[in-house]
C-alpha cells in the first residue's frame, strides 16, 4: 500500500472548523471539540494539524487533575514544572499568550471528572491567552461537556468524525493502492468497511495481496475479481464478507 | 569539535601517519576521514609525502595558537538538521504518538510518499534506534520514543555514524 496522508471530508470539516474558531468574534469562546467513533481516523488528522501548526498535543490520563494538567503542559512548552500551582500557572500563561500557541487535548474525556475541574483549568488558559484550545474525544463528551453551561458556551465549533463517505472510499483507493480499484468495487468497499476508515485499509491491503497471488495486478479491479473471496471480516460473529 | 580538527590533531600528535591509522586511532569512519583530509590538503594545512600524512608550516601554526578550521564534515552535524525537514517533522509526530511504525510517521507527514522520503526517514529511525533515543516493541516491532524530549530533532551524521541530540549536545556513536 502506499504511504500517503488522504484529505478525507473529516479532513475537510475538521480543518474548516479550526479556521472558523479563529476566526470568531467573542475572543474567550476559543474553544472546539472533535468527537466520534474510533477508526474514523481522527487521529491522524490531528497529527497532521498539530504537525503543520505547531501546536502543543497532550494526552489526558485518567488520574489528571489540574496541577497535572498544568505539569504536563509547562513540560511540553519546555518550561519549568516546578513551584505552586499558581507560579506554574502564571509561566505557563505568559508563554501561551505570547507565542499564540493553540493546544489539544486528545482523550478530554477524562478532563471531565470531578465536576471538570481539568476542563475548568483549561478553560481558563484558554479564555486568559485567548488562544485555540482542540478538545477531541469519544463517546459521551459532548454530553458531558453540556451540563457544565460555562465550558459549553466557550465552544465556537463542534466537528463530529462520522463514517467515510463513497467518495472518500475512492479518494483513499486512489491514492493509497497499489492497483486500480474500479467503482463498483469501491461501493462494495464502502459497504463492507460501513465507513470505518481503519477497515477501509484493511479491505484495500487484503485486495492488492489478493491481486498479487491471482495475477490480477496491473487490471482495474472489479467485484468479479473477487467474487466469492472474503475482503473483510466481521469478528462481531458474522464471519467473512466477500464480494 | 569537529572532524577535521580531530585529525588534524591527531597528524600533530604523531608527526607522519598513515591514513589506515587516522581511521583506526580516532574511529572516526573512512568516509569521515576521507572529507576531513581532503580539505585540510585544499587548504594547505596537511601534506601527503610517500603514503605518510603531515603537517605542513601552517598546518603547524594553527595547531600553536589553537585556531579552528572549518571545513569538511561537523561532528553530529547533518544538512538535514537545520529548518523545518521531514526529519524534524517526524520527530513532532513520534513525540504526539509515542509508539509508531514508518508507515504511521509517512502517512501523517507525506501528501504522496515517495522511495526517497522512506529511505530518508527510514534510515533515520534505524540510526535513532541504535543511539538507543527509540526502543522496539519486541512483538510488533513498533518503535517507542524512550528518550530524548526537547524540541530540536537529533541529528544523524551518516558519513561520522554519529546522533547528536542537538537539545543537550551529547553525541552517540552508532
Amino acid at each position: 500500500m502506499k504511504k500517503a496522508f488522504v484529505k478525507t471530508e473529516n479532513y475537510a470539516r475538521f480543518a474548516a472548523g479550526v479556521a472558523a474558531v479563529e476566526r470568531r468574534g467573542a475572543a474567550e469562546a476559543g474553544m472546539m471539540l472533535v468527537h466520534g467513533q474510533p477508526g474514523h481516523g481522527k487521529s491522524t488528522i490531528v497529527y497532521r494539524w498539530a504537525e503543520e501548526n505547531g501546536a502543543v498535543f497532550l494526552r489526558a490520563n485518567v488520574d489528571w487533575t489540574p496541577r497535572y494538567f498544568l505539569v504536563e503542559l509547562a513540560k511540553e512548552l519546555r518550561l519549568d514544572s516546578k513551584g505552586t500551582s499558581q507560579q506554574l500557572f502564571g509561566r505557563v500563561l505568559e508563554h501561551v499568550v505570547e507565542r499564540q500557541v493553540p493546544i489539544i487535548i486528545d482523550e478530554a474525556e477524562y478532563t471531565l471528572k470531578d465536576k471538570a475541574a481539568t476542563l475548568e483549568k483549561i478553560r481558563d488558559i484558554s479564555d486568559r491567552a485567548m488562544c485555540t484550545v482542540i478538545l477531541i474525544g469519544m463517546g459521551k463528551i459532548l454530553d458531558g461537556i453540556a451540563t457544565f453551561p460555562q465550558i459549553y458556551s466557550r465552544i465556537a465549533h463542534i466537528v463530529e468524525f462520522s463514517k467515510a463517505s463513497l467518495s472518500d472510499v475512492t479518494l483513499t483507493c486512489e491514492k493509497l493502492c497499489e492497483e486500480k480499484v474500479g467503482p463498483d468495487l469501491a461501493t462494495e468497499i464502502h459497504k463492507l468497511s460501513k465507513g470505518r476508515m481503519r477497515e477501509i485499509l484493511n479491505i484495500i491491503a487484503n485486495i492488492e495481496r489478493l491481486a498479487k497471488d491471482n495475477s490480477f495486478t496491473g487490471e482495474e479491479l472489479t467485484r468479479k475479481h473477487f467474487a466469492g473471496i472474503p475482503l473483510s471480516y466481521d469478528w462481531q460473529g458474522k464471519g467473512g464478507k466477500g464480494a | 569539535m569537529s572532524v577535521t580538527m580531530d585529525v588534524l590533531r591527531y597528524i600533530a600528535g604523531h608527526n607522519a601517519v598513515f591514513f589506515r591509522d587516522i581511521v583506526k586511532e580516532s574511529e572516526l569512519g573512512v568516509s569521515a576521514v576521507e572529507v576531513a583530509l581532503r580539505c585540510l590538503k585544499r587548504r594547505g594545512f596537511v601534506k601527503w609525502v610517500e603514503g605518510l600524512y603531515g603537517l605542513t608550516e601552517k598546518g603547524l601554526e594553527y595547531i600553536k595558537q589553537g585556531r579552528e578550521i572549518k571545513c569538511g564534515p561537523e561532528r553530529g552535524e547533518a544538512a538535514s538538521s537545520r529548518g523545518n525537514t521531514l526529519r524534524q517533522r517526524a520527530w513532532k509526530v513520534m513525540h504526539m504518538r509515542r509508539v509508531f511504525t514508518l508507515a504511521d510517521l509517512l502517512v501523517v507527514l507525506c501528501d504522496e510518499a515517495s522511495k526517497k522520503d522512506e529511505e530518508n526517514l527510514g534510515n533515520y529511525l534505524k540510526a535513532l534506534y541504535k543511539a538507543g533515543l527509540l526502543k522496539k516493541a519486541a512483538r510488533t516491532g513498533h518503535y517507542i520514543l524512550s528518550e530524548g524530549d526537547g524540541p530540536l530533532a537529533p541529528a544523524y551524521n551518516r558519513q561520522a555514524k554519529t546522533v547528536t541530540d542537538r537539545n543537550t549536545g551529547q553525541v552517540y556513536h552508532v
